[in-house]
């Protein structure tokens, strides 16, 4: 991995205002994304992983706002930068591909006139088959730059979208849950392919999903959120095969597997707290299922444990006392 | 076929409470859209010649990509459509001949839908107790209008809401997804229903809570003793549930059996493309593993011939001629393949 990360996310924090007063979505977050890096972020509904990457974008519009941290991006805090400086980095160093292609796409234009619209917005200077082979990259007839959306298949129209965000041949490409419409073979190959491509052309991903599964196999660096707050940041095989959250432990242990043999599941009991007024001590511990009497007072921190961190008390020595004490009383 | 299909025809018995007569049996079901504007005449085959049989607390898993057919036959059942041509039976009596309107509420009474859109699927202008007391009111002359408030506590529990009589004084916005879509399981179980058709019921929700309805829906059929038939595209969740599992490509069946057969001795290409998709961290991967870049065919006025041979890799001059039929490969394991050969001894 490079030495210099090309996206530099410190301590963000992103409130929505309502009329109970002000929601924190995103509490300080940082993040490290380097050049060529699959990032996978995941968690459930609600816990914040939408909300973190429109404001890494500059994409929040009110009632969010974003109330603390920098995101530099090559060097530049987007934070504090203008509308106007804004638009000339989008999309041509870092381009979104939203959730549903459905929708994203405009119904009453081609496809192609679409491609233009992105690159007359920068007046950049473009080869005219640039738009064919960004096409022909993600796998589409560049015929198909004729035609309008709903002559695709959803799987087509969202390969058209990233074929939209590649354009530029941006620095980093932002994804937000780009598979959730499409049904699971077309949902493989599309990984499949994003992975490829990135490998040949070496921009970096962020990756939003709800379904842990899904990155797996794709990304190199994996954050798993909850409420708002990085729960467990590292490497994907890692958190995995060890997971130290628990948490983490809890998604992975969410959905059925096709090998192996058949276990009685449990999921994570529970919803994700209201983060107008979250839990005190550990967000997670009212579902947690280690959970012990510091959780509930302590607000943890990230803790080292080898190379990922996690948020979880069970990582410091109040872990020790506090097993010692219960082994005393009773058990669990 | 099956085995099953050979040994049960006995819908000229309308009592129909004998044990052997399958809980649901559809024969040669098919359901074709016209296509097009008013002057065309081509035909969308949506489903084809579809043999299904559920039987009593049942869970039968209908697997395949969007456009493969499978929402059509929960609509088909549902009596949404009626069909092309073929014959569903319910407890042995064919549905065609559901005359009286009594008779056709009694089924659809016993055989409700839950929809996949949690979202969309609850009046938002009114209480979670409405849809459930209506549905009391429709369905369930046995029940005093007294006690009906009683009967909606009790399927909320069932399905497990609670506090009950909290949840039913709640708007659907004030509730979660999977909560929601306990509602939809807990107003088709108000019904008292023998089966339960649920057409993708957790692919809007949640990767963390699926797995609870998934137990909800194992548990009413321990419980309540009702058949399920759970259409999905995540074959991992019909492992865990189902008993069978009935694979559906392009409008076709091709290939059903007891789940853990056919997942572990797949016999059509396509199941094991299935099979290959589902992200699965505990098995291994090789990413660059061929990728698969093909679509479910839009099956308009079709050829004879398999349909799933442009995508096949282990296609044979015979399947650009000859449509594939379920052969019995295995114990009550069937795939309509020409290249699938069947279990040694």
């Amino acid at each position: 991995m490079p030495s210099a990360p090309i996206l530099e996310v410190r301590d963000l924090r992103v409130e929505y205002a309502s009329t109970r007063g002000p929601v924190g979505a995103v509490d300080g977050v940082d993040l490290d994304v380097h050049a060529g890096e699959f990032v996978g972020v995941v968690g459930e509904s609600g816990c914040g992983k939408s909300t973190m990457l429109f404001a890494i974008a500059q994409l929040l519009s009110p009632p969010a706002e974003i109330t603390g941290g920098r995101v530099l991006f090559n060097g530049n805090n987007l934070v504090t930068m203008t509308e106007k400086k804004l638009n000339v980095l989008r999309w041509r160093d870092f381009s979104v591909v939203m959730q549903s292609a459905m929708n994203a796409l405009n119904p009453v234009k081609s496809i192609g006139a679409q491609f233009q619209d992105a690159i007359d917005a920068h007046n950049e200077h473009v080869a005219r088959e640039r738009p064919a082979e960004v096409m022909a990259l993600v796998g589409i007839d560049p015929i198909h730059l004729k035609s309008y959306p709903h002559q695709l298949s959803g799987g087509m129209r969202q390969r058209a979208m990233i074929a939209m965000a590649l354009l530029f041949t941006p620095d980093l490409v932002i994804m937000d849950e780009p598979t959730s419409a499409l049904d699971v073979v077309a949902q493989r190959s599309l990984m499949v392919q994003i992975k490829q491509l990135q490998r040949d052309l070496g921009f970096a991903v962020i990756f939003v999903t709800h379904d842990m599964s899904l990155v797996s196999h794709f990304s190199d660096q994996l954050v798993v959120m909850y409420a708002g707050q990085v729960v467990e940041i590292g490497p994907t095989r890692q958190v995995f095969d060890t997971p130290q959250h628990p948490y983490s432990r809890g998604l992975l242990d969410a959905f059925p597997s096709i090998v192996g043999p058949k276990t009685k599941l449990t999921g994570i009991p529970g919803s994700p707290p209201d983060l107008g007024s979250p839990p005190a001590g550990c967000r997670f511990h009212p579902r947690c299922p280690q959970v012990f009497s510091d959780c509930r007072v302590v607000e943890p921190d990230l803790y080292e444990v080898g190379s990922a961190k996690a948020r979880c008390l069970l990582h410091t020595e109040l872990a020790a006392t506090a097993t010692a004490r219960t082994a005393e009383s009773e058990t669990r | 076929m099956t085995d099953a299909v050979t040994n049960t025809v006995n819908h000229i018995d309308p009592s129909a409470s004998t044990t052997n007569t399958p809980l649901l049996q559809t024969k040669a079901l098919t359901r074709h859209f016209k296509v097009g504007g008013s002057l065309s005449r081509k035909t969308l085959h949506a489903v084809d010649d579809a043999n299904i049989i559920i039987d009593r607390q049942e869970i039968v898993a209908l697997a395949g990509e969007s456009g493969s057919g499978k929402s059509t036959i929960a609509r088909l059942l549902a009596r949404v459509y009626k069909p092309t041509s073929g014959e569903i039976y319910y407890q042995g009596r064919p549905l065609s001949q559901l005359r009286r309107r009594r008779d056709q509420l009694a089924y659809r009474s016993d055989v409700p839908m839950v929809f996949q859109d949690p979202f969309s699927s609850l009046n938002p202008a009114f209480r979670v107790s409405h849809g459930i007391m209506r549905g009391l009111k429709l369905h369930r002359k046995d029940i005093s209008r007294a006690n009906r408030y009683d009967e909606a506590e009790r399927v909320l529990d069932a399905v497990g809401l609670t506090p009950a009589s909290d949840i039913l004084n709640r708007y659907p916005y004030e509730l979660s997804g999977g909560q929601r879509q306990r509602i939809g399981f807990a107003q088709a179980l108000a019904y008292k229903p023998k089966l339960i058709l649920a057409d993708e019921p957790v692919s809007m929700l949640d990767v963390s809570i699926r797995i609870g309805l998934l137990n909800v829906m194992a548990d009413l059929r321990a419980s309540q003793g009702v058949s399920f038939l759970y259409i999905t595209h995540d074959i991992a969740s019909a492992r865990y549930v189902a008993d069978r599992l009935i694979v559906m490509y392009a409008g076709h069946i091709v290939e059903s059996g007891p789940t853990e057969v056919v997942l572990s001795n797949a016999k059509h290409p396509y199941t094991r493309l299935l099979l290959s998709a589902v992200p699965d961290p505990r098995a291994p991967l090789a990413i660059d593993a061929e990728t698969d870049k093909g679509e479910p065919p839009k099956v308009i006025d079709p050829a004879p011939g398999c349909r799933f041979r442009w995508r096949c890799p282990l296609v044979v001059e015979e399947c650009h001629h000859v449509t594939p039929v379920l052969r019995t490969l295995g114990i009550r394991h069937a795939a309509a393949c020409h290249v699938a050969r069947p279990d040694e001894g």
